[in-house]
């Protein structure tokens, strides 16, 4: 650690307390950027400001995080001083099953939100826990659940949020309501913003009626392809399943169909489902971490995307699981190995422009002159200093 | 207006195309908000975003202000040009360009009326879910403007969950490309930031929505009640239903005097005359779902005591109970010539105590009080029936109005659900926001618009985009 490094250790320190700043090591081997950076985890809001005004003071670039469980993967962003956790900014403000909201710090680790949810006789999406992933993270990267296919994206959740600008000026959008179109929706912006426009504080996410009976089931089938075709009649015939998805790995190709809702309804489409694709094994739930690598298409281009995401991993010599979740046209590794380098990413095949390459902590485009102007003074906009890297 | 503008944009679009007779002005003047107008100075009607496009370099050039219209079904104001320039209404934008069954997209002009859209999806069997009350005259850019919700918004959610893509005009006159189908925003979500701007950030002339494949089975379902405490015993059996995570697609409460307007009028959905409160629901799935959610609302709105409960028996009973919730305003013509359709919400256990709330406002101002919610969404239409001309009258009315917004943000509720602040609400969006969140919505509009020319004195006050310098650190920092 440089003089300069330990410096700033310091006085971070002397904000969060010494336990509460130290270096951490997110960022990947191959990268030229130093191994480490320092992490300050404030305990309150009020910390929190006194980081930001640390750093609009010295002209320092901060880096928002939640856990970092998304950081091993991440194509570290050049110029961040320091990192600000919002771990310790954690615990549930509100939980209205009658309203259908949760409002929560950022820094909850969704896996407690889901069963705190769970637990009140309601369902949060998404549905995520098998990662430390915490909510302001899953926000900030727009993070994809296993029961995105009937319940939609992250962003259809999110009802509101309060986040930090500047150690002055906090903002609020949205509310604490299921319905409310009060005030421009800043928070669909933070959405996948990956903390570029401020640290998200707290977030207020839609609740769903918990579901009677919840089961999985799974089926060999001989390549991606054919996979993709029973999928298909799978989507067409049953009602609404939380999840279809095909997972090719060393061991073999299966097709997983996840099941859930009234009992008469489950047994009906299980019923359709051995129609359409015979007998099916009963399964665990797919536990699969954050994937190190997404390709997001149309539905008519899934195959594309899942044989591109192939050749990725034949090229690359990954050992990590495909999955294709052809309802929503979703094709990604598994992260099970090492993550990605950047040096790996310079290797990845050509993409077809149909196909959108997206990294947890990065969509890889090159956007039209326009849209990149517009995103740009957007972000100048809410963060005027220049603060969040 | 300038004689030389108005010959330049002539050229560019046709002279049918350019209104500045004060005759064929007069139609421009005010929305569904009747009680304000202001006159248009000028108003085009562009066939393309290429059109706009050069109408809104023209108009940057002589520095005037735009305000966007789709059919002016708006009922806060949005579309009244109060602060003068011009007014350009997308009416001749109303192309289905694609429709994309197998992606589940469909791509459309700004101006497509809400209903046509459906209509030009149902031989794929798909459906674009949000249906506002006005559907049958409103247009997809003006409900992209104003995040429009609808009674099936209790399943499908407001328009912002159902737009995949926009082009969009920028006040320069520069077009923004961002109607690609996706699964996710890559990079920031610039379209779900635009949907419900009010027409402040831009104009969108195309749009990309999602499309819903229809139901295997849909049924509609009434409730009804009696006596006087026949609205609470409907309030009370949304909640149990919404407790006890039922997943009707619709849930809607009219109260009397609404049946009363409804039934006296040709929207007649033989809803009972005697009836305190009807409780509209529907239900759709597959027909294994949709029976077992019926039986177990039948058993429950009885148990709350429902005096009688119908299932639609076919296609015709299903359209003209809905004929009536949508065609309510229109009846509500009965009672007196004018509406104000407030738009209230609360969290969803506060129904009750809103409806209360309503009623003693209406009392207090010695008002007429109809109320139509979309009562699964905690989102309540107290509509108050006043004649305008009665100067007298219409100054209660809005202080009544203003007073329910109060009420519904004591109760932890909004000022809108679904029609937007438009011009109606700006002096109580205090209520919900600070002078900091307020600023933080200025500054991003005028990322969009730096001269703040689009749709003036609309959404958000002025005052908080006022004195705003630019980025110290300049285009440099743009990473």
């Amino acid at each position: 650690m440089s003089d300069s490094q330990e410096h700033l250790e310091r006085r971070l320190q002397g904000i969060v307390g010494a336990d509460n700043a130290s270096a951490c090591q997110p960022w990947l081997p191959g990268t030229s950027l130093p191994a480490e950076i320092t992490q300050a985890r404030p305990a309150d809001e009020g910390q929190a400001r006194e980081l930001l005004r640390l750093a609009a003071a010295d002209g320092l670039r901060v880096l928002p995080c939640g856990a970092g469980s998304k950081l091993g993967l991440e194509v570290p962003r050049e110029k961040a001083s320091f990192a600000i956790s919002t771990e310790r900014l954690s615990g549930i403000i509100a939980l209205e099953p009658a309203d259908g909201t949760l409002t929560a710090w950022a820094g909850t680790p969704m896996v407690d939100l889901v069963h705190a949810v769970a637990s009140a006789g309601r369902r949060l999406t998404p549905n995520i826990t098998s990662t430390r992933a915490t909510l302001g993270g899953a926000i900030a990267t727009a993070e994809t659940g296993a029961d995105r296919l009937r319940y939609g994206p992250l962003r259809d959740q999110l009802l509101g949020m309060r986040a930090l600008l500047s150690a002055e000026i906090s903002s609020k959008s949205g509310g604490r309501l299921v319905k409310n179109v009060a005030g421009y929706d800043l928070h669909r912006a933070h959405c996948g913003g990956r903390g570029r426009l401020g640290l998200i504080l707290e977030a207020t996410l839609r609740l769903h009626p918990s579901l009677a009976i919840e089961q999985h089931f799974t089926q060999a089938v001989d390549n991606v392809r054919q996979g993709l075709a029973l999928a298909e009649s799978v989507l067409a015939s049953t009602g609404r399943p939380l999840g279809v998805r095909i997972l090719a790995s060393k061991e073999g190709t299966s097709l997983h169909i996840h099941l859930g809702g009234r009992e008469d309804v489950v047994e009906q489409e299980k019923a359709q489902l051995a129609i359409s694709c015979g007998a099916l094994e009963p399964s665990k739930p797919i536990q699969l971490g954050q994937p190190m690598l997404s390709v997001q298409s149309l539905r008519s281009s899934a195959l594309k995307a899942a044989e591109w995401v192939a050749d990725a991993r034949a090229k690359l010599s990954l050992d990590a699981t495909l999955v294709l979740d052809p309802g929503i046209a979703v094709a990604s590794l598994a992260h099970e190995s090492a993550p990605i380098s950047r040096l790996q990413l310079a290797q990845l095949p050509p993409c077809p422009s149909q196909l959108q390459v997206v990294l947890p902590s990065d969509p890889m485009r090159e956007a039209a002159t326009g849209v990149a102007q517009l995103e740009a003074a957007v972000q100048r906009a809410l963060d005027p200093l220049g603060i969040f890297a | 207006m300038d004689r030389a503008l108005i010959t330049e944009l002539q050229k560019l679009i046709g002279k049918d195309a350019v209104v500045s007779d004060t005759t064929r002005l007069l139609s421009y003047e005010s929305d569904a908000l009747a009680m304000y107008s202001a006159p248009a100075e000028l108003v085009l009607l562009p066939r393309d975003t290429q059109e706009t496009a050069g109408c809104m370099k023209v108009l940057a050039r002589y520095g005037i202000p735009i305000v966007p219209r789709g059919a002016g079904t708006g009922l806060t104001g949005g579309a009244l040009p109060i602060a003068g320039g011009a007014v350009i209404a997308t009416s001749r934008m109303r192309k289905v360009f694609e429709v994309n069954p197998v992606d589940g997209f469909a791509r459309v002009g700004a101006g497509l009326i809400n209903v046509a859209l459906t209509h030009a999806c149902k031989s794929h069997n798909m459906f674009y879910a949000p249906d506002p009350s006005s559907q049958k005259a409103c247009t997809i850019g003006g409900n992209v403007a104003n995040n429009s919700g609808g009674p099936h918004g209790f399943k499908y959610g407001s328009t912002t969950q159902h737009i995949l893509g926009l082009v969009v005009v920028t006040p320069d006159g520069d077009i923004i490309d961002m109607s690609a189908a996706g699964v996710d925003p890559v990079g920031l979500d610039l379209v779900g930031l635009f949907v419900g701007s009010e027409g402040t950030f831009g104009l969108a002339t195309e749009v990309t929505v999602k499309l819903e494949p229809c139901p295997e089975v849909v049924e509609t379902l009434l409730a009804v009640y009696t006596g006087e405490d026949g609205l609470n015993q409907a309030c009370d059996a949304v909640s149990e239903i919404i407790a006890l995570g039922l997943e009707p697609s619709a849930i809607e409460i009219l109260d009397s005097l609404t049946i009363e307007a409804v039934e006296d009028s040709l929207y007649s959905a033989g809803y009972p005359r005697d009836a305190s409160a009807v409780l509209l629901l529907e239900v759709e799935g597959t027909a294994t779902e949709v029976r077992g959610t019926c039986d177990d609302i039948e058993a429950l709105v009885k148990r709350f005591g429902a005096v009688e409960f119908r299932r639609a028996q076919d296609e015709a009973e299903r359209a003209k109970l809905w004929e009536g919730r949508k065609g309510a305003f229109g009846a509500m013509g009965r009672i007196a010539p004018d509406l104000y359709v407030a738009d209230a919400v609360v969290p969803r256990t506060k129904l009750r105590e809103m409806v209360r709330a309503t009623v003693a406002i209406a009392e207090k101002y010695n008002l007429k009080l109809a109320t139509v919610f979309h009562a699964g969404d905690g989102n309540l239409h107290p509509n108050i029936c006043y004649d305008r001309r009665n100067k007298e009258e219409t100054a209660r009315v809005v202080k009544a109005g203003a007073e329910i917004l109060k009420a519904c943000v004591a109760a932890g509720g909004s000022l809108t659900g679904e029609h937007g602040i438009g011009i109606e609400k700006l002096d109580e969006i205090g209520l919900l926001f600070t002078d900091d969140d307020l600023e933080a919505m200025g500054r991003v509009r005028r990322a969009w618009d730096p001269t703040l020319r689009m749709n003036p004195g609309k959404a958000i006050p002025l005052r908080a985009c006022g004195e705003l310098g630019d980025s110290p650190r300049g285009d440099e920092e743009s990473s």
